[in-house]
């Protein structure tokens, strides 16, 4: 239950992610057309592009941390039992949810910050604490999926076929 | 603690934390912020930690890798490599390892709109050893030939590793772009030469096929229109200065996608694995990143990467052996870790180092740029040197019937190839520089 539904929420973050990146880039052909035709780009497109890739990649964590996609070195592990690797991966993935755990909590901290301070983007004045704000639950999934993944390492159980299921 | 002892503790604590399975990001994270704690106190650090996700996902350069990613993972699911593969074979495919050669060639035409090896190596895989498989291609030549075409990916522009060199070493990235190129299709070219070689030597390797006839090459060759367009259109668009490169990956991930589109070859699904695709490297490469920064800003608070600088610049050893030593030590470091983790570890603390030289008589920037191509190939040499080569792991997980022994066998000759090609690049730095300089007059 816990387990299905942590994957649905890690699926949809990755595919509105890759969207949002798609949206970036679209607006982004968009400014550099109207540039070419009318000097006239989109104002401030820059910044909508660099918020929107932010937003994107941290909402596709959550689905990096499932796959298992994050790169590791197993070149001297090789010849350990499975059982044995099993605990060392829960150990990775619990450092790895503590990491997740800090930046989405310290983000969300810099975000009240910099919401009480009134800042705002340079071109379009856009209130900059959004941009703190939307990097946290993206962040804050991924720390729950590799806490998930440590109970279960943990207990001895592996992780392949969670993983393999065709989206 | 000394700042010396801290950054030792926290250098040996993540090769520790490396070696024992925890994701790389972690490894570096981890012991990372315990030292910036020890280095200055736990409201500094997590003050630090308020806006390091921010600082990192935003930096407007940094766009160009899930651009470009999603650029790259279009182009699979578009099936544009195999009109690539089918012209490449049209034409070399009767020639005794054709096959294998045409393998190279539309592995390099991809890797001009895909900047990942690992993506270039599976897609032409998928469509080229069938074909090997069933004209009685030796297994190890062409696994082999595959795994070496696949470094193709980061060495012909656009290139991941070479986005990540430029932001670490505040260099411009059309300009390392245009480096890269000719050092690119040297290798390409080269690639075939050894193939050729190879096959003269070991005849038994490969069969020659009947030549098609000379329409049905020109139509295959028509086929590759869409690539043709899409590279022009986006360097076509960065070198006459219309658009930056971030704006290029966003022109190339458009046009690609369009193109996907219009051939009907890319439906929802094909979309759906396109975002899933480009999500899960995206995410892998920037968490690495953010392992980094948190390393990098402690190391730097030890001092310790200028005073290795200090000590380099100072040593009585000719500048280029000093930088032999260092592609050595990459060629090694290669064998266990993957190229971007490597560059994010190392790029901070030897770059500076490297500057400190005279190379050549080298200006600045043309030395970073030169250094930069070189580090680029030799990290090319770590997908496919034994024990773990990434791109061998990725064509071998396809091509299950042939051991990874045979081809690592297979991939010597291409490895020789790799290092006389370094050596020459060491030797000429014009062979990278030369097409800069024409660019940018």
């Amino acid at each position: 239950m816990i387990v299905a539904t942590l994957r649905r929420l890690a699926l949809a973050f990755a595919l509105v992610g890759a969207a949002a990146a798609l949206a970036a880039a679209l607006l982004t052909v968009t400014s550099v057309v109207l540039r070419a035709l009318t000097t006239r780009p989109i104002q401030g497109d820059v910044e909508l592009t660099q918020f929107a890739i932010a937003f994107a990649i941290s909402l596709t964590v959550p689905w990096c941390q499932w796959r298992g996609a994050n790169i590791i070195v197993d070149f001297f592990t090789q010849r350990l039992r499975a059982a044995r690797v099993r605990q060392l991966d829960a150990v990775g993935a619990l450092l790895i949810a503590v990491m997740f755990a800090l930046l989405s909590w310290r983000s969300g901290v810099g975000a009240v910050a910099v919401y009480q301070a009134g800042e705002t983007s340079m071109i379009r004045s856009l209130p900059m604490w959004w941009v703190y704000a939307s990097l946290s639950p993206g962040l804050a999934l991924a720390a729950l999926i590799a806490l998930l993944q440590a109970g279960l390492l943990f207990q001895g159980q592996s992780l392949k076929r969670l993983q393999d299921a065709t989206p | 603690m000394t700042p010396t002892g801290i950054g030792l503790s926290m250098f040996t604590g993540m090769l520790v934390l490396m070696a024992l399975r925890v994701p790389i990001a972690a490894a570096m994270f981890i012991p990372g912020a315990l030292g910036y704690w020890a280095m200055t106190s736990e409201p500094a650090l997590l003050n630090q930690l308020k806006g390091s996700a921010v600082a990192r996902l935003t930096v407007y350069d940094l766009s160009v890798i899930p651009l470009f990613l999603l650029m790259g993972q279009f182009a699979t699911q578009g099936g544009l490599s195999k009109a690539l593969f089918k012209a490449a074979a049209a034409f070399v495919g009767h020639i005794r390892g054709g096959l294998a050669m045409a393998s190279v060639l539309s592995a390099g035409a991809f890797g001009a709109v895909c900047g990942s090896s690992v993506a270039t190596s599976a897609t032409i895989t998928q469509v080229a050893y069938p074909e090997m498989k069933a004209h009685g291609y030796h297994g190890r030549l062409s696994t082999a030939a595959l795994a070496a075409g696949g470094t193709l990916g980061i060495l012909i522009p656009p290139s991941v590793p070479l986005v990540v060199y430029a932001i670490l070493t505040e260099q411009n990235i059309a300009k390392l772009f245009a480096a890269a190129m000719l050092p690119g299709l040297l290798a390409m070219f080269g690639y075939l030469v050894v193939i050729a070689i190879y096959c003269r030597v070991r005849p038994d390797l490969a069969q020659p096929s009947a030549p098609l006839p000379w329409a049905a090459r020109w139509r295959a060759l028509v086929g590759i229109w869409p690539i043709v367009l899409i590279f022009v259109l986006v360097f076509g668009g960065i070198y006459s200065g219309l658009f930056s490169p971030t704006e290029g990956s966003a022109v190339g991930a458009v046009a690609t996608l369009v193109a996907g589109l219009a051939q009907r070859e890319l439906d929802l699904q094909g979309l759906k694995r396109s975002f899933l695709g480009t999500a899960e490297t995206s995410a892998m490469v920037f968490l690495i990143f953010l392992g980094a920064d948190m390393m990098n800003a402690s190391l730097a608070l030890t001092a310790m990467p200028a005073a290795l600088a200090e000590w380099v610049g100072h040593l009585h050893v000719p500048p280029l052996a000093i930088v032999t030593s260092i592609l050595i030590f990459y060629v090694l470091l290669g064998c266990v870790m993957d190229e971007l983790s490597m560059l994010l570890l190392t790029i901070p603390v030897i770059f500076p180092a490297v500057m400190s030289l005279d190379l050549w008589g080298l200006a600045a920037e043309p030395k970073a740029i030169w250094f930069g191509i070189l580090v680029l190939m030799t990290v090319g040499i770590g997908l496919i040197a034994p024990p773990v080569g990434l791109n061998v792991y990725v064509v071998n997980n396809i091509a299950r019937d042939v051991p990874m022994s045979e081809t690592y066998k297979g991939v010597f000759p291409f490895l020789a190839w790799d290092a006389l090609r370094v050596a020459l690049l060491l030797a000429f730095p014009m062979l990278s520089l030369g097409l800069v300089q024409l660019l940018y007059k």
